[in-house]
């Protein structure tokens, strides 16, 4: 007699390949038909889960395609847990590599876009570091200063401008793209200030800038970094645009920016 | 320390100084003008949806066996499209590989 | 010595609606009077942001039933315990008036189908439900809630009746069931049994919660119309049937009206949950008539 466990294997096989007959242990003289209950169910409640993660990929690549792809998707990437927020990662890179997608390269890129919404969406929450935080500072010590990035943020760096392919999905149907030149890449930071993830286009030195500050640069260091490549670089104007996105929590407890002043260095 | 690194010690503490001693002109304009502070954010069209969720229940739509590596993307992209070469020339050896490794999931 | 046995269910006996996120504004706005929300567990296992937002303002101000999707309880590789640890952080946090999961699996080897599956009504499955059932009840520290399945199918391996399997289930875990009627209706049908000799002969005085939901007759087989549990419309006229007996049978019951997709507008929520508040608690229809 079959056992749970051998009526669980048949079923999982019967369900990741339809040309897989239903468990031995199924009754009845339409038992395939019964069991396609099951089989559908798994393919449609998954496909509809990265339909709702990936609403901007879906209207760049049309219906068909979509339900396609994620139709191979759930069947190359099962999911392995329960929490549907955490299904679907790899779908951007699974997306591009199908040879249909050869025109669209940065697809991955939006679809990255989209997951770090997600990401961020579900973040821990933590206060946002405020401008009038940063303006009670002493000015003299603010190029010692290390920020904590907040942990909703996320940036994306792409050689495509998926951050404006992104914004032209968010708009009404019926309404005409806006322009986009295809030859520009972008640096796209994901916040969320309040509840809901906002998605921001940054100049390269911005981002750049903010890249540093994310790594526990010091403000100065950061700053001097971007004054080597560019002798115009003006940091307040940087330091301000990513503090107003929302991008930290908190002025680092740490001040030290000098090791050589550190006194507890571990033997 | 150098004098080109006072100097520029200097520059980077100014223009911080300068610009945090404006934050307070800074945010009334970005209040007047949120849509413009929120870069690519259109007006009612940027609020996360619920997002993907679970089910208790079953599903009265039918899943087609679709063949993703036939078929041709028809949405929006057509309105942002890239240069066949170009797209090949940017690809990533490492997407092509993953490509042939797909092939083991074509029906048939 | 008489045992005081936990009550399974800290519901209020009143109608309830599954809360979702499209109808969160509105309910801020309209505080409707709602006898409680259920939720599924699996969409609030994030580290924070808007959901917990949500659930606590919910919470703040209704009674709140959590209803696990995805904790396999007949799963023979045993349940996963870091989710496990994930859903007790959530009970902990919220603290809602009743736990529920279902008679049902849905992860092996590490992959999750994303669906409810069956499981044979034996010895074997039996045994292994009941040790899960255990291990979640002392983990988070409280009775849960087991539902009936849908079914549709039947297994040569089973060799007893759901309703026996579930009894036996109760009286070795002290856990209460979930009584969907939905879920009865439809396993009847696409079997062929009784619905009301199904209910008769559950144990009628564990039942913490009932269910109430939609579903579709899928006739594109005329020799085999099959009912499959959509939640995506309105409850049919059998199950309101099926429903008033249940009480009969069991008593007043904290019941949900379950609406998973294909949502509708809040007020044809709420006109099925009143429907059923006026079933639940005749004499004072008043009140839903205000709500």
């Amino acid at each position: 007699m079959p056992t749970l466990e051998r009526f669980q294997q048949q079923t999982s096989d019967a369900l990741l390949d339809s040309a897989t007959a239903c468990p031995e242990a199924v009754s009845g003289d339409k038992r395939e038909r019964r069991f396609d209950v099951y089989r559908n169910n798994r393919a449609v409640s998954l496909i509809e889960n990265l339909q709702a993660l990936y609403p901007a990929v879906a209207r760049l690549v049309g219906q068909e395609f979509f339900t396609a792809a994620a139709r191979a998707y759930i069947d190359a990437h099962p999911p392995t847990g329960p929490v549907m927020a955490e299904f679907g990662e790899a779908f951007g890179d699974f997306i591009a590599a199908l040879s249909g997608a050869k025109s669209i390269p940065y697809i991955r890129d939006v679809a990255r876009i989209e997951w770090c919404r997600n990401a961020a969406y579900n973040a821990s929450d933590a206060p946002v570091l405020s401008l009038e935080a940063l303006a009670s500072v002493p000015p003299d010590t603010l190029p010692e200063l290390r920020l904590d990035p907040h942990p909703a943020l996320h940036t994306v760096t792409s050689r495509w401008p998926s951050g404006s392919i992104w914004a032209a999905t968010q708009r009404p149907a019926g309404t005409d793209a806006p322009a986009v030149d295809m030859r520009t890449g972008e640096q796209i930071a994901i916040t969320r200030p309040a509840w809901d993830a906002d998605v921001h286009i940054l100049t390269q030195q911005s981002a750049q800038f903010l890249h540093a500050l994310t790594q526990g640069s010091t403000i100065g260091d950061a700053a001097a970094s971007q004054l080597d490549l560019d002798p115009a670089f003006d940091a307040g104007p940087h330091l301000v645009h990513v503090l107003s996105l929302g991008a930290f929590t908190a002025i680092a407890q740490t001040l030290t920016a000098d090791p050589t002043a550190t006194p507890q260095v571990s033997p | 320390m150098s004098t080109k690194n006072l100097n520029r010690s200097a520059i980077i503490a100014g223009s911080l100084a300068l610009a945090v001693s404006q934050i307070a002109v800074i945010q009334t304009a970005a209040a007047a003008s949120k849509e413009k502070c929120y870069g690519v954010s259109l007006a009612g069209q940027n609020d996360c949806a619920a997002g993907p969720g679970t089910t208790c229940a079953g599903t009265s739509k039918v899943d087609y066996q679709g063949n993703a590596w036939t078929l041709v993307p028809a949405g929006d992209c057509e309105k942002f499209g890239v240069a066949e070469t170009m797209a090949q020339f940017e690809l990533p050896g490492d997407r092509v590989g993953s490509l042939e490794a797909l092939d083991r999931d074509l029906p048939g | 010595m008489p045992v005081t046995t936990p009550p399974i269910t800290r519901l209020p006996q009143r109608a309830g609606v599954c809360f979702k996120h499209q109808h969160y504004d509105g309910i801020v706005q309209d505080q409707p009077d709602v006898g409680w929300f259920e939720v599924h567990a699996e969409n609030y296992l994030g580290a924070g942001g808007k959901p917990f937002q949500m659930l606590s303002w919910i919470r703040e101000r209704y009674a709140l039933s959590i209803h696990g999707v995805g904790l396999s309880i007949g799963s023979h590789n045993g349940l996963d315990a870091n989710h496990l640890a994930r859903v007790a952080a959530l009970v902990e946090r919220f603290e809602p008036h009743s736990f529920s999961e279902h008679l049902a699996w849905s992860t092996h080897d590490n992959r999750f189908y994303s669906d409810l599956l069956p499981v044979p009504y034996n010895r074997e499955t039996e045994d292994t439900v009941c040790a899960h059932i255990n291990q979640v009840q002392d983990t988070l520290k409280r009775p849960m809630l087991l539902e009936n399945p849908s079914n549709y199918l039947s297994l040569n391996t089973s060799t007893l009746s759901e309703a026996e399997l579930l009894n036996n289930i109760v009286r070795r875990t002290g856990c209460g069931l979930l009584l969907d009627v939905n879920n009865v209706y439809i396993s009847a049908r696409n079997i062929g049994y009784s619905a009301e000799d199904y209910i008769r002969s559950l144990p009628t005085d564990r039942i913490g919660e009932m269910h109430l939901a939609g579903h579709l007759v899928d006739d594109a087989d005329p020799a085999d119309p099959l009912l499959i549990d959509t939640h995506d419309r309105a409850v049919c006229d059998d199950v309101w049937a099926l429903y008033a007996f249940a009480l009969e049978t069991c008593g007043a019951t904290p019941t949900l009206i379950e609406w998973d997709s294909n949502l509708p507008e809040w007020a044809e929520l709420a006109a099925d949950m009143q429907r059923a508040e006026s079933l639940l608690n005749p004499s004072e229809t008043v009140r839903c008539a205000n709500a």
